[in-house]
């Protein structure tokens, strides 16, 4: 993959805990990563730029993850959510799913991991 | 006195024997009276016959003495009606009523010198002859006789009767001629000669009558009172084995079954002493066989008693397990957070460091190698808070010392506690926590073990989206409570039905499925509250929310030795 290409994806990244956001910015800084700190901020952001992926957390406060999933959807069908949680049942993850997620990572997770369904993602 | 008490005074005895006592005595009585008077008519009809027999054949025998007029034959005839011992008197008339003979026993004779009269005059004794109602003529060919009732006032009752003869119509001279024939005779006519007297005295009659009336009475009382003894006598063995028996009874309803009925006759009584005793026997077999069910149900009873109370210690203490295995999950996933750091910031720095090599390490890079360590230094150091918050609860918890503590600091530590599993569940936290507060003396971790039941339910209870508020409220005086603090636990949840709201501090009452949750939380919470000498209580709506509110003394009367390990 060209570097270049690679810079061009954009990347929204949710989550309420700054080190995670903190982290994903620095582990995805190959990408143009965007923070959000909440649901609400990030549906506002995904309203005025679309994002080639969308990294969510699910347990948030006022607005969760599950909602920025679905209003991705709705804006686009195909908008590529990755859903991560500390908080990962079988329900949780059969959700994210359905409400059209196309990976879910349950913290804490390897570098590995995120770096290969971040790419999966993008193709 | 009623007649109730009137026979509970005399019991069975005497009621029987004032009814027998009665019975004998009327009868008796009657009898005897109708003897007595029976005896009495008797005698007096008897004396009545014998006496009109007497004076009529005296009158009959008479005829020819007052006839030829001869008084020594009158006078042996008389004697002969003196014969009989009830004559008082004789006296004979003729049909002028002049006095022909007279003569009166001795015993009557009025023995009185200066008196004129001589001792044969009975003129005194008998009534005159103009008294008397004897005709002249004869009627119907039969005497008349009649019978004068005494007006002397003597014992005395007098007898008349006519004396008759037969004027036939043939010539006395003829009567000798043998041609005068017996019908002769037979024409002619009854006249009346005069007529004869006598005085019967009934004294001794009536004397003798007296007498038996007497002796009648003697013997009537002597009947009752005999027939009284045997009564009583005869009572008495029936009443007696009854006694005993009912003796007997009583000490048997007391539970003594050792007792000996003896049994003596063969009758009736014999017969209930008999059957008593087998009664008493079964009894006694029946008393061991409940006394030795007894027994073996007291065993059984225990061991269940045991079995439950394990039974139930052990729900208790799953419920506690409950309790914290429901912090330990939501404390478990708030570690993942610094978890997900601390891993990924150290894969993150080893790899830099594996592509670079001492030459092309950059300051940028040393830069980036301490800021991930900070980083990781610091999410580590989040990591033992969170998991020494968890620790000292669960500590605290097997603690049942009781000492002052800052309610405060209690709450926002518990509320921190389950903060994230609350935002997890998209739960909004409010507080309404004023510091510094008054310190509550009494056990820390018990009471953040109430409020952290207080804020689970809650959390079950409201859907995402929804608040919670944890607070509290100090007043000098809270209802009854002084110097108390109000601790409250408000959800914007579905609430609670009336019949629900009643129940929910019942032991083991829960409106889970099958499965989740022990029922036991807020019957816990209760005791812990209760054993600090406060309250809680609950308000509720169906579909709008529920409000717990925890009413704490600030010097709660527990002690160490109060607080029981739940």
């Amino acid at each position: 993959m060209q570097n270049s290409d690679v810079r061009n994806k954009t990347i929204l990244v949710v989550d309420d805990e700054e080190i995670m956001r903190d982290f994903l910015v620095e582990v995805l800084d190959e990408y143009s990563v965007t923070a959000a700190t909440d649901g609400s901020e990030a549906i506002t952001k995904m309203e005025t730029q679309k994002f080639d992926l969308v990294i969510t957390d699910l347990k948030m406060p006022n607005v969760s993850g599950e909602e920025v999933v679905r209003r991705a959807k709705e804006l686009d069908p195909d908008y590529k959510v990755i859903v991560i949680s500390g908080y990962s049942t079988l329900f949780t993850v059969s959700q994210s799913i359905e409400n059209g997620a196309c990976a879910f990572l349950s913290k804490p997770f390897s570098i590995d991991q995120l770096r290969s369904e971040v790419s999966k993602s993008l193709k | 006195m009623s007649i109730r008490e009137l026979k509970n005074l005399l019991g069975l005895r005497g009621q029987f024997l004032l009814l027998i006592s009665a019975v004998i005595i009327g009868s008796a009585t009657v009898i005897g009276l109708y003897l007595t008077n029976r005896i009495e008519q008797v005698s007096y009809d008897g004396v009545i016959k014998r006496s009109k027999q007497l004076v009529e054949s005296l009158a009959y025998n008479a005829e020819f003495d007052v006839l030829i007029g001869s008084d020594d034959d009158l006078a042996r005839i008389v004697d002969g009606v003196f014969r009989d011992s009830l004559v008082v008197y004789v006296r004979v008339h003729d049909y002028k009523c002049n006095l022909l003979y007279q003569k009166i026993r001795d015993e009557y004779h009025t023995h009185d010198e200066e008196s004129p009269i001589s001792d044969d005059d009975a003129s005194l004794l008998a009534p005159s002859c103009s008294m008397l109602h004897i005709p002249n003529e004869v009627s119907s060919g039969a005497p008349t006789t009649e019978v004068i009732p005494d007006r002397t006032g003597r014992e005395f009752i007098h007898f008349a009767s006519q004396i008759v003869t037969w004027e036939s119509d043939v010539e006395r001279e003829q009567l000798g001629s043998l041609k005068t024939g017996a019908s002769d005779i037979d024409r002619g006519r009854w006249s009346n000669l005069g007529h004869v007297q006598i005085g019967i005295d009934l004294g001794p009659m009536n004397e003798s009558i007296r007498n038996t009336r007497l002796t009648i009475i003697a013997l009537t009382m002597f009947i009752i009172l005999l027939a009284i003894g045997v009564t009583i006598w005869f009572l008495g063995l029936i009443i007696e084995p009854i006694k005993s028996l009912a003796v007997v009874t009583e000490d048997i309803s007391r539970g003594r079954l050792d007792m000996e009925i003896t049994v003596g006759s063969k009758d009736e009584i014999g017969q209930l002493a008999t059957s008593f005793a087998r009664m008493v026997d079964s009894l006694q077999i029946s008393k061991k066989e409940v006394e030795n069910y007894q027994a073996t149900l007291e065993d059984k009873i225990r061991d269940r008693t045991e079995e439950l109370e394990e039974a139930q210690n052990q729900l208790v203490q799953s419920e506690k397990m409950g309790a914290i295995g429901q912090l330990a999950a939501g404390v478990a996933h708030e570690l993942n957070n610094p978890l997900a750091g601390i891993l990924g910031y150290s894969q993150f720095a080893l790899e830099k460091l594996k592509s670079r090599s001492a030459e092309t390490i950059t300051d940028k890079d040393i830069a980036s190698f301490n800021r991930y360590l900070n980083d990781i230094e610091n999410q580590a150091r989040r990591c033992k808070t969170i998991v020494q918050n968890l620790l000292k609860f669960s500590r605290s918890n097997q603690d049942s010392h009781a000492a002052a503590f800052q309610l405060d600091r209690a709450l926002i530590e518990t509320v921190e506690l389950l903060r994230h599993q609350l935002e997890m569940q998209q739960i909004n936290v409010v507080t309404e926590i004023t510091s510094p507060a008054p310190s509550v003396h009494g056990n820390v971790g018990k009471i953040q073990q109430v409020v952290t039941n207080l804020i689970i339910n809650a959390m079950h209870a409201t859907p995402q989206g929804g608040t919670i508020t944890v607070g509290m409220k100090h007043s000098p005086t809270l209802g009854e409570f002084e110097g108390a603090i109000e601790i409250f636990v408000s959800d914007t949840g579905c609430g609670m039905a009336d019949e629900i709201k009643g129940k929910i501090f019942e032991p083991f009452f829960t409106t889970k499925e099958v499965g989740k949750g022990t029922g036991l939380g807020l019957s816990v919470s209760y005791g812990i509250i209760r054993d600090h000498g406060g309250e809680i209580k609950v308000t509720s709506e169906l579909g709008k929310g529920t409000t717990f509110v925890v009413i704490l003394p600030l010097q709660s009367s527990v002690d160490s030795a109060d607080i029981k390990q739940t």
